[in-house]
């Protein structure tokens, strides 16, 4: 394997528990395109276990159907639900990540244990489940978080949302215009076929398109790097990567991009878990086990989520 | 074996007899091996148009597809909302060159104000690093206090006394917080002993929830003061794009909503199958019943499209109006802003100049979208021709968009040209002087060091020189070109690319030059000497010459490879997919531009099998084949063409 360059300067202090030996190899997956690789043996490894589920299923075994955002569905609970049963839980898992609106279509139908949804319940789904006597009951499982970084030698600090915004579809095109030093804005963005690309658009773009003159990189690393090595430029990462020597993270509309400042930080949205009624049973020991335990944590943190902090 | 051995023993000339041969399948080996090369030849055909197949097989549905969606734009009304998304876009930009003045100039004129405020933002920003943690932990009481507040507020009669004892102690929390924050504050001021005393007392009197300290209030209005007049215009055009804005966001919702039903409609057919195929599987009367149920609300129908965009008709006459008072507001703004001479700034002055062309085109482009928008027809055909032109000539390649993807191949294709053209007009004089140097001049021993080692450049893998680019490559260039005062904001640009697949294309192209070099007759040359031509005489006028077509195919043989490079470009190029700005000289070395290859590995990932962003990719590639095939065959050609006259 090749080793990735300037790897070590990636940690950052204050971000110990955001960081760890996994994030290495997202940034070679990032660099080098192992995406494909690494999902096949993924996908592989999945079918592998759903096989030694089906056969284990003969010793009465229960069984967890979950559905819902693709957001949550596509790493952070698959990895869960693995590091779930190596933690000597026999539980079988059925995931199907179709969509935020699926997890209500299907907890109505009564076809899945928990929703995952990656925004609140619309009013006109609640009243869904009012109609039927049913109350839908709502747990945070991660938060997503966006940070908007700069060069650490331009002297902008805060952005409101509206010139991120601007910034990022191309109507403002110099630092002059949003308090910095004259200079044209580099923008750095990440590449089409990323979660976060779409992400950032829906949360800080108010959904407009990206401006042409925006660079596409292949990761986060490639971002910092860029936006390290040019006043002008700017980037958005996510937070394990806003620590990068030679960047500095901008305040948007005046809230820091912290894990603490999670629930003001407008770049940051909750992803949730939805049960009919009060979790029962082996859904509510998953959903107990993913939040508050040290290992659910972990795999959080290494899929690029923020764990909710514990009381 | 044995026996064949044997008898081969007793008599060495039966060897030789077909008899004594070995056969398979009544063909023998001999005749095995002829197969089997002839049979590589033939594989490696058979492969060829197994590629081209498949690659015509994924693009060819491109263009219906493509089509399709662009006719969904029109009938969804995104068309229209798209016609004053672009009013929106050209007043911005011209706004922005005219805030940009207004910017500079401000910074200009109230220099003195603005040292004192950037000293005072610095040692500001440093003293609240230095005082984060306690920052932190006022900003949680804070939070705490608010809410002890409201709970105190909403508390009923009895539990008044309980609530406001929680709200004292969160108030007194919140106050000794605050006091050891100011404390953290003033002890990092001490740090900072080289601040002016009233920075100071400023910077001591700051409180955490303070957004601006007056001190430095004071000051930005001293500045402001200065452009007072510049910034009456300035606002009046900023906000003379308010209302289109406005109507413009509304209209999108309702555009948005319609594009959803026509998508959905897309895959209605099958969602139905699905669930008849699920009443005729169910299991129990239950889940037929609740598949029926949902195969029965799945909706084949089209949507009514008059209603869907009937609001947009209706706002017609709102636009209109929106419209004529923006092109009004852009004339007087353009009457009112400062003559540029008046401007101290000379940045200032120029952007200010720049933004009158700017307001022009603005104007006409609101004038010639609105024109557009009043004989917008949602119902109207798009020609199929458009989706071939939109893809040939279109100048955006936007794709997982929110609104609409286009797939416009000329930024990609001007990238990718641009690049191969400047790694060319690098790689061509050193690997064609090379290749005559050592054929024809150097000594033996110079020639066997030389055609290695520049034959070895081939065996670097592209991704160790993108990253070579990346870290060492795109630094030093840019050192480089501020030594020379040539600005160059991006590393991973164009220049850097074109550098490295120089190096890429010398080994091709110094090979074959050499090759043809190699291969004109030395009866050519010893003619030459005979009619007492010098040494060097000989290889300009008679050796280069006779070969030249073969130099020729070396070169087009060395495009065709750096255009088909993939890693070095995705890595070093910088990746901004819109057309190169040519206005800007050979300033256009220094911008980041895509490539056709570069985008399909990006790209190509993600993307699901069959849709028609996938399509698109394929129909890059496409081209991109038909490219490198159409070069490859007029090298082989003019290949062909010396060899008969050699």
């Amino acid at each position: 394997m090749v080793t990735c360059p300037k790897v070590t300067k990636l940690p950052h202090k204050s971000l110990g528990p955001y960081m760890n030996s996994e994030d290495y190899t997202d940034v070679l997956r990032d660099t080098f395109f192992l995406n494909k690789i690494l999902t096949t043996m993924k996908v592989t490894t999945f079918a592998t276990s759903l096989l030694l589920t089906g056969i284990m299923a003969v010793s009465a075994q229960t069984k967890l159907v979950i559905k819902g955002s693709d957001t949550l569905g596509a790493k952070m609970v698959p990895q869960l639900s693995e590091a779930y049963k190596a933690a000597g839980n026999n539980t079988g898992f059925e995931i199907a990540a179709e969509g935020s609106s699926s997890a209500f279509t299907a907890l109505l139908a009564g076809t899945a244990e928990i929703g995952m949804s990656s925004r609140d319940v619309k009013d006109k789904e609640k009243n869904d489940f009012i109609a039927k006597g049913e109350e839908l009951v709502e747990t945070t499982a991660a938060w997503d978080m966006i940070a908007v970084v700069v060069n650490d030698k331009n002297p902008v600090r805060n952005l409101t949302l509206k010139q991120v915004e601007d910034i990022f579809t191309g109507d403002i095109t110099d630092w002059s215009q949003v308090g910095g030093a004259p200079g044209s804005i580099s923008v750095y963005t990440r590449n089409t076929s990323s979660g976060t690309y779409k992400t950032f658009q829906k949360l800080g773009m108010n959904k407009r398109d990206y401006g042409s003159d925006t660079q596409k990189m292949a990761g986060n690393q490639q971002i910092a790097e860029e936006v390290s090595k040019n006043v002008n430029g700017i980037g958005y990462v996510g937070l394990a990567y806003a620590g990068t020597e030679g960047l500095k993270a901008t305040k948007v509309e005046g809230v820091s991009a912290k894990p603490s400042k999670v629930a003001k930080y407008p770049l940051a949205r909750k992803l949730y878990y939805y049960t009919v009624g009060e979790p029962t049973g082996e859904a509510k020991k998953f959903i107990d086990w993913s939040i508050s335990s040290e290992k659910g944590k972990e795999v959080i943190s290494k899929v690029g989520f923020i764990p909710v902090p514990s009381e | 074996m044995s026996k064949q051995s044997r008898s081969s023993d007793s008599d060495s000339q039966r060897s030789f007899s077909k008899k004594g041969r070995s056969t398979l399948l009544g063909i023998s080996k001999d005749s095995w091996i002829q197969k089997f090369f002839g049979g590589n030849a033939l594989l490696a055909i058979v492969f060829l148009l197994a590629i081209c197949g498949f690659l015509i097989k994924e693009a060819v549905f491109f263009f219906p597809d493509y089509h399709k969606s662009l006719q969904l734009f029109r009938q969804s009304g995104q068309e229209y909302v798209t016609l004053l998304e672009d009013q929106y876009k050209a007043q911005k930009s011209a706004y922005a060159l005219v805030d940009q003045a207004y910017n500079i100039e401000r910074a200009n004129a109230g220099a003195a104000e603005l040292e004192k405020i950037t000293a005072f933002a610095t040692a500001r920003n440093k003293v609240l690093d230095f005082a984060e943690e306690a920052y932190d932990e006022w900003d949680d009481a804070n939070d705490e206090l608010e809410d002890a507040q409201d709970e105190f507020d909403d508390a009923e009669e009895a539990d008044k006394a309980s609530a406001q004892a929680t709200l004292e102690a969160a108030q007194t929390l919140e106050k000794n917080l605050r006091t050891a924050w100011k404390a953290d504050v003033s002890a990092a001021v001490l740090q900072q002993s080289s601040l002016s005393e009233d920075v100071k007392d400023a910077l001591r009197q700051m409180q955490p929830d303070q957004g601006m300290s007056p001190f430095q209030m004071e000051l930005q209005k001293a500045v402001d003061a200065k452009v007072a007049e510049f910034a009456i215009s300035r606002n009046a055009l900023r906000d003379s794009v308010k209302p289109l804005e406005k109507l413009w966001l509304e209209l999108r919702d309702v555009a948005a909503a319609a594009k959803d039903k026509g998508v959905t409609l897309k895959t209605a057919a099958e969602r139905k199958a699905a669930y008849l195929e699920a009443v005729q599987n169910a299991p129990t009367p239950e889940a037929r019943q609740k598949a029926q149920e949902q195969a029965d609300a799945v909706i084949l129908a089209a949507p009514d499209w008059d209603k869907e965009v009937a609001p947009l008709y209706e706002a017609t006459p709102r636009a209109n109006e929106i419209s004529k008072n923006l092109l009004q507001a852009i004339a007087t703004a353009k009457e009112n802003l400062p003559d540029p001479a008046t401007l101290t700034d000379s940045l200032a002055q120029e952007r200010l100049k720049q933004a009158t062309p700017e307001l022009v085109k603005a104007r006409e482009v609101v004038t010639a979208r609105t024109e557009t928008l009043n004989q917008w027809r949602h119902d109207e055909k798009v020609g199929f021709f458009k989706s071939v032109t939109g893809f040939f000539l279109g100048a955006d390649w936007v794709t997982n968009s929110s609104w609409q993807d286009f797939y416009g191949f000329l930024p990609l294709f001007t990238g990718s040209l641009l690049i191969s053209i400047v790694a060319l007009c690098i790689a061509v004089p050193f690997s064609v002087a090379a290749a005559i140097y050592t054929n024809q001049l150097a000594s033996k021993g110079e020639a066997t060091f030389i055609k290695p080692t520049i034959e070895f450049i081939q065996a670097i893998p592209s991704v160790v020189l993108g990253l070579f680019g990346i870290l060492i490559l795109g630094e030093s260039l840019r050192d480089g070109a501020e030594f020379l005062g040539i600005p160059m904001q991006e590393r991973l640009n164009v220049l850097n690319a074109g550098i490295l697949l120089a190096l890429m294309a010398v080994p091709t192209v110094f090979t074959l030059a050499e090759d043809a070099i190699n291969n004109v007759p030395s009866a050519f040359r010893d003619a030459s000497f005979a009619l007492g031509a010098t040494k060097f005489q000989t290889v300009l006028r008679v050796i280069v010459p006779t070969a030249i077509s073969g130099i020729i195919a070396a070169i087009l043989l060395g495009f065709g490879r750096v255009i088909g490079e993939t890693m070095v470009v995705l890595l070093v190029a910088g990746n901004k997919i819109s057309i190169p700005d040519f206005s800007d000289g050979l300033g256009v070395l220094t911008q980041p531009v895509h490539t056709m290859t570069g985008l399909i590995a990006q790209e190509t990932g993600e993307v699901n099998q069959g849709s028609l962003h996938w399509r698109a990719l394929f129909m890059v590639a496409l081209v991109l084949f038909m490219i490198s095939l159409t070069v490859n065959y007029i090298s082989q050609t003019l290949i062909r063409r010396y060899s008969l006259k050699g």
